[in-house]
């Protein structure tokens, strides 16, 4: 679609939701917006409004991706519309946004949404799997589990996809890295393996 | 993803889940539909408008059975005619007079995703568990643009089956996906239904969903840069148009054929096992000469449906329509009732059957009320016996010959008057409610898949059988008993000085004292000012049941040697009672007046019953049969003081 | 009427300012090949016909190109939303789009 915009033209978002939790929903917002990462402290116009309110009750930042949830009480179905709206407003001023760091947390969750989209749908289509085992502001570890153990693209491709689908929502990152497995080992040191015979 | 909340589909009282199909046309619905369903689709009409029903019956892989219903074709559900009206009525459970299904399956072009995103943003408003079957990924793919179905489905909040037509294996996953309709997620939130954020939404959803539009169709595009040229376009639409109808000459003329002359036989059959005379006439002429006039009709409608069914599936169709649009708008129809109006220059039933692709019922009606006057392939041997009469054959003007000129001028005077009824209708059907815009999408060229051109054909010809096939039945038994009772003993015959062994003389006699005669009589005030007698009256009579018979009946008044070219004898019939006695009865005047009564009246009963099942009431074709037979006499009257002035 | 045509039918089209439709020209105005982007529709258009265009892809911020002309210039076909729809010029004049 063309990009000619009148001004008070809302900006594209849409609500996808969150494994195992019903108050929140993830919403995909545009990745150009300069949003600050962490949790929200301050937003500015109607979504500030929805907090100060206590409809919302949390809300997590990243690049394109925002995480709100309810307050008990609430439903979706009917504040939907309205926090969509308060979003679409409050992301024309990404400046006016206030957020704590938390950082740790917000890549994880940024890390399990590259996982549960393409990415993690291509390595499950080989049957194999990607198991976050740590997480810090900056870094992710992770270990290859499933086929993907023992294929030898796994480390270059997936490792350089990984980091950058996720990078592309937190820019933070430094670099994804991968736990020190048994496998590893195995390719350092040729150990003899026991095995049965017949 | 949340699970939907409306209780999953509930077994109906019948044991059997009910899905819908929703989609805009040309999204490959019915092809799905037919895939499903196969030839097993039941049809009827929705309550109380003429919009037809398909609904049919697919067997799932846990083993139980699933009613599926095509809904009409729809690109919203803010309605702009009676089938979207309906699809609208449909998806609302509040709306008691159609049931609502329990399950809808969307199908939406990923062609043309950008748009058919925002019909789902409307079904989705339903609240009735949605998924979504994205079809045409195939030439999304071959026109170099790509979408990821399972990033679409995250985005949607719904589950999304991709399908191809001619892969079964697919239709596996989506069979598959039914019979777990009770686990199907439905959106958190619905998405929104104000123009600017659902076009907000749908460019979110398309993002995520990596999706690029397909470029154009080149190989849609180098077609139609021939068949859409202003002067080359034209041509070979004329052409295949011209291929169209005379196929239908070509081909079904001679199948018909077979059609009577197994009938005849069979007739003849009847007539020589059964001994008493009036009951081996009855069966002959009245039972099985009925189901044969009913029969002949089929070759014709299966042919020109194949025809329709091919040009549809094509996309050439709307090509069609594209071309004549403007020409049909200036009679206040639209391009697609060409097709309709050609149909009806063989035979009315077919394009009356033809009108159901007019997405609007105004149109259809219009339509349909046009067929009857497009000069029809029965009307065409009572022309030939009339314009043999009128005019000698080698009279010519310079290199044209007269009587060529003649029947080309009655072609002429039909599809003009098929066109003026037609906006006449409009006009007076047209007052109330919105002026429907004319918009028509125009698909690529595609191969017509076969189960679709037999499912159309099938679908045509059930119905024709269905319901029309009792009206000629009953107009045939009646005319017989009109035409051969009172019952004439062969004393009383020779009492009357006739011939026994002359058939001729004693079909001659009968039908001079049927009951038709007496009818014949009393009618003749009405028809004498057009130089009818009450002969000609019984002929007239006799065409309700198919015009054609016109010159049989005629040929057996006139008690002539070959009933099937009686000129001669016609030739020698004189007036036998009133002023003009003893002079001759088809005068030039009466002739022309015959011909113009013919190419208005509608008389063909069969017509009359296929108006009345494609309009759903007897309203239209009773105005039809009383305004033409108005319009007929009157210009009857004109043509033969006209031509009484002038010769 | 059912709910959710009532919900549909207050839709509301905004047509452009004034000053913008005294600029712009319409659909019925463009040349064979070129593409122009949909404003909106005049304040003259039916509601219910702008909103059936607006449903069958003539969307405000989207570009139409006009693919062909039938051979008496009506009516005319369109190439927008990834689809090609054909509309009468009497539809097409009340498409605005940018100069």
């Amino acid at each position: 679609m063309n990009t000619i915009r009148v001004a008070s033209s809302p900006l594209p978002v849409h609500p996808e939701p969150v494994a195992a939790d019903g108050r929140a929903l993830l919403w995909h917002v545009p990745v150009a917006v300069p949003l600050p990462v962490g949790r929200v402290a301050a937003a500015p116009g109607a979504l500030g409004e929805l907090f100060a309110d206590a409809t919302l009750s949390d809300g997590l930042v990243a690049r394109g991706l925002v995480w709100l949830w309810l307050s008990d009480g609430r439903s979706w179905r009917a504040e939907g519309a309205q926090v969509r709206e308060a979003l679409q407003a409050a992301l024309v001023e990404p400046q006016r946004w206030g957020v704590v760091p938390a950082g740790a947390e917000v890549l994880s969750r940024v890390t399990d949404y590259v996982l549960a989209g393409t990415l993690g749908a291509y390595i499950a289509s080989h049957g194999g799997r990607i198991e976050v085992s740590g997480v810090t502001d900056e870094v992710v570890e992770f270990a290859f589990e499933g086929a993907c153990a023992q294929c030898p693209a796994a480390d270059d491709t997936l490792h350089s996809r990984l980091e950058s689908a996720v990078r592309e929502h937190y820019p933070a990152l430094t670099g994804v890295v991968e736990r020190p497995s048994p496998r590893a080992l195995r390719r350092l040191l040729p150990w003899p393996t026991l095995r049965r015979a017949g | 993803m949340s699970h939907n909340h409306h209780g999953g589909a509930t077994a109906t009282a019948t044991g059997l889940r009910r899905f819908a199909l929703v989609g805009s046309p040309n999204s490959g619905k019915t092809t799905l539909f037919n895939a499903l369903t196969g030839l097993r689709a039941k049809t009827g009409n929705y309550p109380g408008v003429t919009v037809s029903r398909y609904e049919g019956v697919t067997k799932l892989p846990d083993g139980d059975k699933a009613a599926v219903e095509d809904l009409p074709g729809a690109y919203s559900l803010d309605p702009i005619s009676p089938d979207e009206d309906i699809v609208a009525q449909v998806l609302d459970r509040d709306h008691h007079h159609v049931p609502t299904p329990d399950a809808l399956l969307v199908t939406l072009d990923a062609t043309s995703l950008q748009r058919s995103l925002g019909f789902l943003a409307h079904v989705l408003q339903a609240g009735l568990p949605v998924c979504v079957v994205l079809t045409f990924a195939d030439e999304h793919a071959r026109r170099r643009g790509s979408v990821d179905a399972q990033a679409l489905e995250r985005a949607l909040g719904v589950t999304v089956v991709t399908v191809t037509a001619g892969r079964p294996d697919e239709l596996a996953v989506l069979r598959d996906a039914m019979t777990r309709v009770g686990e199907w997620p439905a959106p958190v939130v619905p998405p929104p239904t104000d123009p600017e954020q659902v076009t907000a939404w749908i460019r979110s959803v398309l993002q995520r969903a990596e999706y690029t539009a397909a470029g154009t169709d080149t190989r849609t595009n180098r077609a139609d840069a021939v068949l859409l040229h202003p002067v080359w376009g034209t041509l070979i639409f004329f052409v295949t148009m011209f291929v169209f109808f005379q196929t239908v000459f070509t081909v079904a003329a001679p199948l018909q054929g077979w059609v009577e002359e197994g009938f005849a036989w069979l007739g003849e059959l009847a007539r020589e096992s059964i001994p008493i005379g009036w009951l081996s006439s009855f069966v002959a002429d009245a039972l099985i000469g009925g189901v044969g006039g009913v029969l002949v009709f089929i070759p014709q409608i299966a042919l020109l449906f194949i025809l329709i069914a091919l040009l549809e599936g094509s996309g050439y169709m709307s090509r069609a329509a594209f071309l004549m649009d403007r020409v049909m708008a200036s009679a206040g129809l639209e391009g697609r009732a060409f097709v309709a109006l050609l149909s009806s220059v063989a035979c009315a039933i077919p394009g009356i059957m033809a009108t159901r692709s007019l997405p609007s019922a105004k149109d259809r009606i219009a339509t349909m009320m046009g067929a009857p006057l497009m000069t029809c392939a029965a009307r065409l041997p009572v022309y030939v016996l009339l314009i043999g009469m009128l005019v000698p054959a080698d009279l010519r003007w310079g290199p044209i010959g007269l009587q060529g000129t003649i029947m080309f001028g009655l072609y002429l005077l039909g599809a003009v008057a098929a066109m003026t009824a037609a906006w006449v209708t409009k006009r007076l059907t047209g007052r109330r409610g919105v002026r429907m815009p004319f918009y028509m999408e125009m698909p690529s060229y595609r191969m017509p898949r076969l189960r679709s051109v037999v499912t159309s054909v099938w679908d045509a010809c059930k119905a024709f059988l269905r319901k029309v096939s009792t009206i000629i039945l009953l107009t045939t038994v009646v005319l017989w008993v009109a035409l051969n009772l009172p019952l004439q003993s062969t004393t009383s015959m020779e009492a009357a000085g006739v011939d026994t062994s002359d058939d001729a003389a004693v079909s001659s006699y009968v039908l001079e004292h049927s009951y038709a005669a007496s009818a014949g009589k009393a009618v003749e005030p009405v028809f004498e000012p057009l130089g009818f007698d009450w002969r000609v009256n019984i002929a007239v009579i006799s065409t309700f049941a198919a015009r054609e018979v016109f010159v049989a009946t005629l040929g057996q008044i006139a008690a002539a040697s070959d009933p099937e070219d009686p000129a001669g004898a016609l030739e020698q019939m004189t007036v036998d009672h009133g002023p003009n006695a003893g002079q001759p009865l088809f005068t030039p005047g009466t002739i022309a007046a015959l011909m113009i009564f013919f190419a208005f009246a509608l008389q063909c009963m069969s017509t009359i019953g296929t108006m009345r099942r494609e309009t759903g009431t007897w309203k239209w074709p009773v105005i039809a049969w009383t305004s033409y037979f108005a319009a007929a006499w009157v210009f009857a009257f004109l043509t033969k003081n006209l031509v009484e002035l002038f010769l | 009427m059912t709910a959710i045509t009532e919900q549909l039918c207050a839709r509301c089209l905004a047509s452009p300012p004034p000053e913008a439709c005294d600029k712009a020209c319409s659909l019925a105005d463009l040349r064979r090949g070129i593409r122009g982007t949909i404003l909106g529709f005049t304040a003259e258009l039916d509601p219910h016909i702008a909103r059936r265009l607006f449903d069958l892809g003539f969307v405000p911020g989207a570009d139409a190109e006009l693919l062909r002309k039938a051979p008496l210039r009506d009516p005319l076909m369109f190439r927008v939303a990834g689809t090609e729809i054909v509309l009468r010029r009497h539809e097409a004049r009340h498409v605005l789009i940018a100069a």
